[in-house]
């Protein structure tokens, strides 16, 4: 499979919230207590007697607009050249921007390795010829992986089913925002249900800091600023506790 | 450390970040892009280099085929088997999280005896590692001491049907094989045995094919059985209508185009309206009902009593709506209503066994029994059994009696099943006679109704042996205990269990090499036979040869067999529909006459649940099952503990604010037996006057070091039964009630 227009499709309205995915992403990226790469969450609204459960399978969207990588001020956070967000650990220096920044909640940092963990869509398998390992153990097929055109044309028809049945907020999540998702979600109702932002953006502030020229410089001009001001004052302190020693010492 | 030198300190890091991150940054521009991508392509699996080993799942009975992935020595990965009926390529959650059973590191390891004489919770058992020849020995006197004493009835097993173990016991001389069945599913296989099939509940449904799939409780996606899920998602995909009758919205009911929440124990009474819309307005399938069914000409006046507007009184549902849903179901071709032990038709309420019937009894009316789109009547190969291929010398005589009643059963006794509601009152009363020793394996104290009095009868007990692969309470009680391997450590062959639409058997290899020193159930029992004398009850027995001599009655062998290319045995068939079925006429008996015959209801009569809410227990109680978790054996494991650690008293939020209970209070929820302490959940997809708690928590063997001290076992609050007032209840399914009971709920 050519990688490089490929997406996911993950199509909550036959996610059952086992967390399969969960268990499998866990067990083979090794993953400690707490750190996940993908979840799934049950979401519940409405009031007794029409409640509306819905399941919310998270995990990095692999935006093409993404915030993370203008976020990250090492250059450890980027595309691939196939457009999938990779994070370099050798390079990160944990600073957590693009947690703080992802506007889903996808990016997490694991302590216990000291890196930021988020999906990779299993690119190296999929360089392989093979699907991520979520879509190859989703035990109800909800989680699918192909050419991009294909996975919209499944999403699109889903979406036309469950307005059928009178799902009248479906909707492929991923198609339009931020410039295309690669992992596009068919939703039973509209994205907020979800708890995903119905028009996701990304922070002005990050907007001006991505044009910033030279930032690895920046930080070390700025950091020996800091030295030299962590030094200075240490010795202006450092005078002033001798001369109150003097001082009392009289 | 004063204030002022930690803020130097903390300085002194953040310049020390700031700097390092700057050279790092800039060290970065400096690296090909070909390097930093290396790392996150890592693969975790390699599946050329990988060693695959077949085996099959036995988290639950569905046996789903899998190719286990073996890196170095260690099993890293479960895969479903595409080539297997049942997983089709995929597992359930819990069959993936498997491994963390195997390799959980508080399993039991080694055999072990008991040093503290004194029993109980909280009593820590001293356990010192044993050889297995001096487990062997001692349990082998101690059985010949009690049984010379008290006679071979005074040592019981408890454990799921096991034909050597079963031999032993007849060896013995005890009838008192005591299994869980009652607590699990035989209201439902009353119902099939004497309508259907004569012979139990067929497990096996084509719901892919079903276009109307109606659920009183049944929660196939929330269960998490690989092909229930399977089979519904594929329905649903295909445009199937799921409806859902359940008190608590599971995650079927999340699912379903339609959510009933019907008020609990009621359900029979909405089956009993279907009935009488689709008989009085002749929905039914006449051709199916009129060549393959009896007894309808009874039904149709029996169901003429039952009309809507007197279900919608007892269950709350508007009579429009049972209408509606009884057209529906009969008009939209093949509906079919699926049930999987403990739904609302399983031993939940006294009246389940009558919901069972007209369940079976609906089924038949649109005709999806052994037919595409419903349930089908497993197409297992036939393999002779033990005694056939053992053919045992002649027992001593024996006491028939049993120590549950179950020998009393009028039609259950037939069956290797056994009740667990009645079990403890007859060790603590005696009655009919003391019951000294029991060996158990694979059930645990919160398995049992009225776990805390299940636990006092353990503790009577002279001498407890218990076979186990983690260490649960019941072997924190135990005398000795004898530990098992895991599945992924053993070798054999199975039937497709919950889907078999054609004769298919799968074969297990060892995955993973023994981690501990454990011994397979079969040896034990051959040593145990071997050291107390009764050797010549196994004569020329051993597990590979019975394995053997099973293939060879279908043509094959073990070493052929062991050599299966996909680890399956089997070429698919299409599907031959039943003509015959097999009851008294030969037809499905939409009238039970087995049912009569012994004096039951042969229809279906209306029956109300036994416990109503009063003032002193207000609400209705029901269970459910955390979808990462298998029953009370995986709270233990690594990853599902973490998604799931603890159960909650889940209650309806309105009700809650009401009583003043916000969500993650501390409450006491009561019943007439026994009281637990839980934290409040608050949702809204519950019915206010009931409360849900998830099945399995409760542990508090100080050895499961995840899950010991977690949330509570919901078992403490079922009633237990002396065998008399369970008699009582005159119910051809022995049901255990396991849901038949009200309760309190206070802050704590």
């Amino acid at each position: 499979m050519s990688y490089e227009n490929t997406a996911m499709l993950v199509d909550e309205s036959l996610c059952t919230g086992c967390n399969a995915c969960t268990v499998v992403c866990k067990q083979l990226y090794e993953l400690p207590y707490g750190i996940f790469r993908t979840k799934i969450n049950r979401i519940s609204s409405g009031s007794y007697p029409v409640v509306k459960d819905y399941f919310d399978k998270r995990a990095c969207f692999h935006c093409t607009d993404a915030a993370c990588v203008k976020a990250c001020p090492t250059g450890a956070c980027q595309k691939d050249e196939n457009g999938l967000t990779m994070i370099n650990s050798s390079l990160c220096i944990t600073c957590n921007w693009c947690v703080t920044n992802c506007p889903f909640d996808a990016v997490q940092p694991n302590r216990t390795n000291g890196v930021i963990e988020k999906c990779t869509l299993c690119s190296g398998r999929i360089k392989a010829d093979k699907e991520p390992f979520c879509a190859e153990v989703c035990t109800t097929r909800a989680v699918k992986f192909g050419t991009r055109r294909e996975m919209l044309k499944l999403g699109r028809k889903r979406v036309g089913e469950l307005k059928d049945q009178g799902y009248t907020n479906a909707y492929i999540y991923g198609e339009q925002e931020l410039n295309g998702l690669k992992v596009l979600t068919v939703l039973t109702d509209k994205p907020e249900n979800y708890n995903l932002p119905s028009n996701p953006k990304i922070p002005m502030s990050l907007q001006v800091w991505k044009y910033i020229p030279f930032k690895p410089l920046m930080f070390a001009v700025g950091g020996l600023a800091l030295s030299f001001n962590a030094i200075h004052t240490r010795k202006i302190k450092n005078l002033q506790e001798k001369n109150k020693k003097d001082k009392g010492g009289k | 450390m004063s204030d002022r030198e930690r803020l130097k300190l903390d300085r002194r890091d953040f310049i020390k970040t700031t700097v390092g991150a700057g050279l790092a940054a800039g060290i970065g521009l400096g690296v090909p892009k070909f390097v930093r991508a290396q790392e996150q392509d890592a693969l975790p699996l390699n599946e050329e280099s990988a060693k695959v080993v077949p085996s099959f799942c036995s988290v639950c009975s569905g046996n789903c085929a899998i190719e286990a992935y073996v890196q170095n020595g260690r099993v890293v990965h479960l895969k479903g088997n595409i080539h297997d009926q049942a997983a089709t390529g995929r597992l359930c959650v819990k069959g993936y999280n498997a491994l963390d059973t195997l390799y959980d590191p508080d399993r039991v390891k080694q055999p072990m005896k008991r040093t503290n004489p004194n029993k109980g919770p909280n009593e820590d058992p001293k356990f010192v590692e044993i050889s297995w020849e001096e487990a062997i020995e001692t349990v082998a006197e101690k059985f010949n001491e009690i049984r010379e004493e008290y006679g071979g009835h005074a040592i019981s097993f408890f454990h799921r049907s096991h034909p050597f173990s079963q031999r032993l016991g007849r060896a013995i001389g005890t009838p008192n094989f005591i299994a869980h069945q009652s607590t699990c599913f035989t209201t439902q296989e009353a119902a099939w045995h004497a309508m259907v099939t004569g012979s139990g509940k067929p497990w096996t449904y084509d719901l892919k094919n079903a276009k109307y799939i109606l659920s009183f409780g049944c929660d196939l996606l929330g269960k998490a059985k690989n092909m229930h899920m399977q089979h519904v998602t594929e329905a649903l995909r295909n445009g199937a209508k799921l409806v859902v009758l359940d008190p608590y919205q599971s995650i079927t009911a999340s699912k379903a185009h339609e959510w009933i929440p019907i008020k609990p124990g009621t359900d029979l009474a909405f089956t009993l309206a279907m009935i009488h819309v689709i008989t009085e307005e002749e929905l039914y399938d006449k051709e199916f009902v009129e060549k393959y069914t009896t007894g309808i000409e009874k039904v149709i006046p029996f169901a003429r009593r039952y009309t809507p507007e007197w279900a919608e009184e007892i269950t709350e549902v508007p009579a429009d709506v049972i209408r509606k849903i009884a057209r529906e179901f009969a008009q939209t071709p093949p509906a079919h209503i699926p049930s999987h032990k403990r739904d609302a038709a399983g031993p939940n309420y006294v009246n389940s066994t009558k919901l069972a019937q007209t369940q079976v009894l609906l089924n038949a009316l649109v005709g999806t029994i052994d037919r595409p789109g419903g349930a089908l009547i497993p197409r297992n190969p036939s393999l002779p059994g033990f005694n056939v291929i053992f053919p045992p010398p002649e027992f001593p005589d024996m006491v028939t009696k049993r120590i549950d009643g179950w020998d009393e059963e009028p039609i259950m006794h037939t069956y290797y099943r056994g009740n667990m509601a009645t079990i403890a009152d007859g060790i603590l009363s005696e009655k009919p006679y003391p019951v000294k020793a029991a060996l158990v394996r694979g059930y645990n104290t919160l398995t049992f109704p009225n776990a805390q009095r299940m636990t006092e009868a353990f503790r009577k007990l002279d001498f407890l042996v218990v076979c186990e692969i983690i260490p649960t309470e019941l072997v924190q009680l135990a005398d000795v205990v004898f530990p098992e391997p895991h599945w992924l450590e053993t070798s054999g062959f199975a039937n497709r269990g919950y889907n078999s639409s054609y004769p298919q058997l799968a074969l297990r290899l060892p995955a993973s090499e023994p981690l501990h020193n454990t011994k397979g159930f079969g040896s034990i029992i051959l040593d145990l036979a071997d050291k107390m004398g009764l050797g010549r009850y196994f004569e020329g027995v051993s597990g590979s040869k019975f394995d053997d001599e099973r293939l060879k009655a279908i043509g094959t062998s073990w070493e052929e067999f062991k050599q299966l290319p996909n680890g399956l045995w089997g070429d698919e068939k299409a599907l031959v529909p039943r003509e015959e079925f097999n009851t008294p006429s030969g037809k499905i008996e939409l009238y039970a006459t087995v049912f009569e015959e012994h004096g039951f209801d042969p229809l279906p009569t209306w029956q109300p649940k036994r416990e109503m809410p009063s003032e002193e227990y207000p609400f209705y109680f029901v269970i459910n099952r955390p979808i990462v978790h298998k029953m009370a054996a995986t709270q233990n494991n690594k990853i599902a503990n973490e998604l799931c650690p603890e159960n909650h008293a889940v209650m309806n939020a309105d009700k809650a604010a009401e009583m003043g209970i916000k969500d993650g209070d501390e409450v006491i929820v009561k019943s007439k037996v026994n009281e637990v302490r839980l934290k409040a959940k608050l949702i809204q997809g519950i019915r206010p006057d009931t409360v849900m708690i998830e099945h399995g928590f409760g542990h508090r063997s100080k050895a499961l070091s995840l899950a010991n001290g977690k949330g509570a076992n919901d078992g403490d609050l079922i009633p237990d039964f002396t065998v008399e007032e369970f008699k009582k209840l005159r119910d051809p399914g022995a049901g255990a009630c396991m849901s038949d009971v009200c309760l309190s709920i206070r802050k704590a």
